[in-house]
């Protein structure tokens, strides 16, 4: 109980220093930063827990917690806290379409579908993707033409098999 | 010996769950059609849910408490070998499935992948995504999951699941100081 405590309470120190780091304007949403955020407190926690193998917070039974020495666990309950709560994240950093159409239709009585793409256009859920995929170097832009750099080409290839892997086009 | 050890077992019955529902909803989902597939993933983790009980059930009937394990521990590993199976799925579709904030770009990506000479131009780009198709098909993916109820030609939302989704991304915005697009 104890172990899970701890993992819970430095998950909530990863949330709380990522948000003080957002509100300084020192990080946003860079993967590599948030994942070194982790790997600190993480490194933190394995160092605690070498340095005081018995749980620190104490669990009030006799030895409810001592009997369960559950560090893999805590461990790996860390991580996918720290991912689930990156893909939350996600959700903020870039207008989904699927919100647009939630924060849309939500309280009100009802929309057709024409005045749903009266919000959508292509310069916000196309154009600005693309120009993201030009700037992180999965697409290349010449003057006219839009083409898979070698990384943009592996990506789309393990998606691709993804995709005929469960017979679903994911967007269709 | 490893599995005696009742961390290891919490991470083996956790991850096994999760590998049963990622064999489990791949093959469903290769053989059921498409307006299928939010019914095959909800049975999928469902599933998983259940071998992920059914195993520290099967433990305690299996006599663990020879071994040392108590009753109300078994309950607290399954307990805590539940979220991680939750997470496990939480993340796979969040990243994999459904690929977040991602899904247009990897879209994009195979638009271009499926060109002759792997380019276009914008204009070839937006003839095959637009905003219109976009809506289209996020619309029928809505409805399609019970999100939305389409009411004549007028739609009309309807899930909790994505007003607490809703709900937590106004608390994250709110948290970080980072106000919403809109």
């Amino acid at each position: 109980m104890n172990y899970i405590a701890e993992a819970f309470g430095f998950f909530v120190l990863v949330v709380l220093s990522h948000a003080l780091a957002c509100r300084r304007g020192w990080i946003l949403f860079q993967m590599e930063w948030f994942l070194a955020l982790c790997l600190v407190w993480g490194g933190l926690y394995f160092a605690l827990l070498r340095l005081a193998p018995v749980p620190l917070i104490c669990s009030g039974s006799s030895n409810f917690g001592r009997s369960m020495p559950l560090v893999f666990t805590s461990f790996v309950l860390y991580g996918l806290l720290c991912l689930a709560y990156l893909v939350q994240c996600t959700a903020i950093q870039v207008q989904s379409p699927s919100m647009k159409v939630v924060s849309l239709l939500r309280g009100g009585p009802g929309m057709t579908r024409d005045q749903l793409r009266r919000h959508f256009s292509d310069e916000e859920f196309v154009l600005s993707r693309l120009r993201d995929l030009v700037r992180t170097g999965y697409v290349n832009h010449d003057s006219e033409f839009f083409s898979l750099t070698p990384k943009g080409f592996q990506v789309a290839r393990v998606f691709d098999a993804y995709q005929r892997l469960i017979r679903r086009n994911m967007e269709s | 010996m490893f599995l005696l050890h009742f961390d290891g077992l919490i991470l083996a019955v956790s991850f096994s769950s999760f590998f049963l529902f990622m064999v489990g909803h791949i093959l469903a989902l290769r053989m059921t059609p498409v307006n299928q597939t939010a019914r095959v993933m909800v049975g999928a983790i469902a599933l998983g849910f259940l071998i992920n009980i059914s195993a520290f059930i099967f433990i305690a009937l299996a006599g663990f408490s020879k071994a040392g394990i108590r009753i109300p521990q078994l309950i607290f590993g399954a307990g805590i070998s539940s979220v991680l199976y939750a997470l496990l799925v939480f993340n796979y579709v969040g990243w994999i499935f459904g690929m977040g904030i991602a899904a247009i770009r990897i879209r994009l990506l195979l638009l271009l992948m499926n060109t002759p000479a792997h380019r276009a131009t914008r204009e070839q780009i937006l003839t095959q995504c637009n905003a219109g198709d976009i809506l289209r098909i996020r619309l029928a993916r809505l409805v399609g999951s019970g999100h939305l109820i389409l009411d004549g030609d007028s739609y009309r939302f309807h899930s909790k699941v994505l007003t607490v989704q809703a709900w937590i991304t106004a608390g994250l915005s709110a948290l970080l100081g980072i106000p919403l697009k809109r």
